[in-house]
């Protein structure tokens, strides 16, 4: 099955090497929910998701003629994902240098901006008001680990990788993955206490 | 391991990657240890929540965008350069400054500080829109003027002879449009009061006397006559004018010292809320005119906060149903004063009001942040 879909995947991409817009119309329709999503939550607002999201897309098809086939393209893309996030986390450090200050707080336009609701609509309003509730602790504290941290968690955690997807995205060894989400596991449960999360 | 805790072994075994005697291990070592039951439940309690976090649907148009981008082989080429972050423009009352114009400004703040420090006591310098004048021939001039005011017929305080007084220098010549008032003979410690002359100009006068130490044309002085009036006429056009509809309130001083939220759907809890909430107030407003047939009024009181920067904000009144019948979701936020602002150091009392069409059904209400 994996290697049907393999096949297939090796075939747009050869289509896609050709510059067919059918095929690139084909896989931003099949990965960009993927992509959006994992986006959405690395950055955590929805504007900075979708420029992200574009600059992978622009970035996958100026490398697409690089890409061997070695790993499935979806892992490929997150893997892009992953390294343009990381280089704007960089940029934003540097640029800012810790002085982000303000005589009022953060106004109201960012304040907005900051709140993407992931919560199910469907579910009943106690339901859902408890599970914000429950989403934002949980996402706020993933916000503040290290980058990494929060990739590994992000991508085992959310995403259901596996280790071995994991290792090919994040470019490290089975091990190094292995011991990284167990500290990013821990530094997640001292941080969802500290931001007042609780537990059962 | 930890004190003979497994804990490091907690993720491959919630991940089921222990070989069998591993995981039997840590079974037969959960049985006995609450620290590790515990430290168990809390990562899969988090692991739980993650795996819930649902799957956002894609805006409509990034799609579009995309494929755009990659047709248009001009826009490809332009997205070469990594893009730079797109920041908010830093809105009213928020800055975001790099580090060394920063510091630029701490030091030009305290340079300023050091300057003005070093002006003599009885010399004050205002800028004015008025024709360069060169102080000394200015002073002299206003040394001519008569000594009694047209508009209050009072005798005007007699200026400050340089001569007589020996005072040297009294008016620091800092640009070219800056005119040098002397302080009042005798009234050397008053402290000074700006009174504005048609808005053109600034002169110094003790605190609540009604003289004018630098005597304004007589467009001036109509000037503040009609400024007068318009003040004096203020309220009662005010009054006058039809009552808008009341849609929310907010502020900072409420006489409801509790915490609460709460609806407000008839006229007579309105009239009782309301009168808690003006107790401080003298004398008390009157409750504004709400239309309860058609409308409910949400309340909420932040209770007694230490400082000032509360505010109360209501970001969106979501129409929903509950059992069957209709309800409403508020979703609201206590906004609090960011570490480092300056704010009001006394007691305040946050409150909003907010009007809103009636529903026959609960309300639920949500604190967000």
């Amino acid at each position: 099955m994996e290697n049907a879909a393999r096949t297939d995947q090796n075939e747009l991409m050869v289509l896609i090497q050709k510059e067919d817009p059918d095929a690139v119309a084909r896989l931003v329709k099949a990965e960009l929910p993927r992509v959006y999503n994992l986006c959405l939550k690395l950055c955590l607002h929805q504007s900075d998701a979708e420029d992200l999201c574009q600059e992978v897309f622009v970035k996958a098809f100026q490398a697409v003629k690089k890409f061997k086939g070695d790993a499935a393209f979806s892992t490929w893309l997150h893997r892009i994902a992953i390294n343009a996030w990381k280089n704007r986390v960089r940029y934003e450090k540097r640029r800012f240098f810790g002085m982000h200050f303000s005589l009022q707080g953060p106004t109201d336009a960012e304040e907005n901006e900051s709140e993407i609701e992931l919560v199910d609509k469907a579910l009943r309003p106690d339901q859902r008001i408890e599970e914000l509730e429950n989403n934002h602790f949980i996402m706020k504290a993933l916000d503040k680990l290290n980058p990494d941290d929060k990739i590994v968690i992000l991508l085992k955690d959310i995403e259901n990788r596996s280790y071995e997807d994991i290792a090919k995205t994040m470019d490290l060894n089975m091990g190094t993955v292995k011991s990284r989400l167990f500290r990013a596991r821990e530094a997640l449960r001292e941080t969802y206490r500290r931001l007042g999360g609780r537990y059962p | 391991m930890i004190d003979n805790h497994i804990t490091d072994l907690l993720t491959d075994y919630v991940d089921e990657t222990l070989s069998t005697p591993q995981r039997e291990k840590v079974r037969s070592h959960l049985i006995f240890c609450l620290g590790c039951r515990r430290h168990l439940d809390e990562i899969q309690h988090n692991i739980r929540l993650l795996k819930a976090v649902p799957t956002v649907e894609i805006p409509s148009g990034l799609e579009k965008k995309i494929l755009n981008q990659w047709l248009s082989p001009a826009s490809v080429q332009e997205k070469q350069k990594p893009e730079k972050i797109k920041r908010a423009e830093p809105s009213h009352g928020s800055f975001h400054f790099p580090f060394y114009k920063t510091l630029g400004w701490a030091v030009a703040g305290v340079l300023a500080v050091m300057v003005i420090r070093n002006i003599p006591d009885d010399t004050l310098t205002f800028s004015t829109r008025q024709q360069a004048v060169p102080v000394q021939s200015r002073h002299k001039e206003i040394a001519r003027e008569p000594q009694t005011d047209a508009l209050t017929n009072l005798p005007a305080t007699p200026l400050l002879d340089q001569k007589k007084e020996g005072h040297q220098g009294w008016a620091m010549n800092l640009q070219s449009k800056t005119l040098g008032v002397p302080p009042a003979l005798g009234e050397k410690s008053v402290q000074p009061q700006a009174i504005a002359l048609n808005s053109a100009s600034v002169a110094v006068a003790p605190r609540s006397e009604k003289q004018l130490l630098l005597k304004g044309t007589q467009s001036d002085k109509i000037g503040i006559e009609k400024q007068e009036e318009k003040m004096k006429a203020q309220p009662v056009a005010d009054s006058a004018a039809a009552e808008p509809p009341f849609q929310e309130l907010s502020g900072q001083n409420s006489g409801v010292i509790e915490p609460l939220e709460t609806v407000i759907s008839k006229q007579d809890a309105w009239e009782k809320i309301w009168k808690n909430h003006a107790e401080f107030q003298t004398p008390p407003a009157t409750s504004p005119r709400v239309d309860f047939k058609n409308n409910q009024v949400i309340a909420l009181f932040a209770g007694v906060k230490n400082s000032g920067g509360f505010a109360f904000q209501i970001a969106k009144v979501e129409e929903t149903s509950w059992e069957g019948k209709p309800a409403r979701i508020v979703y609201f936020k206590l906004k609090e004063p960011a570490a480092g602002s300056f704010n009001t150091m006394a007691l305040t009392h946050p409150f909003i009001f907010k009007v809103v069409p009636r529903i026959n059904g609960p309300t639920f209400f949500k604190k967000i942040r």
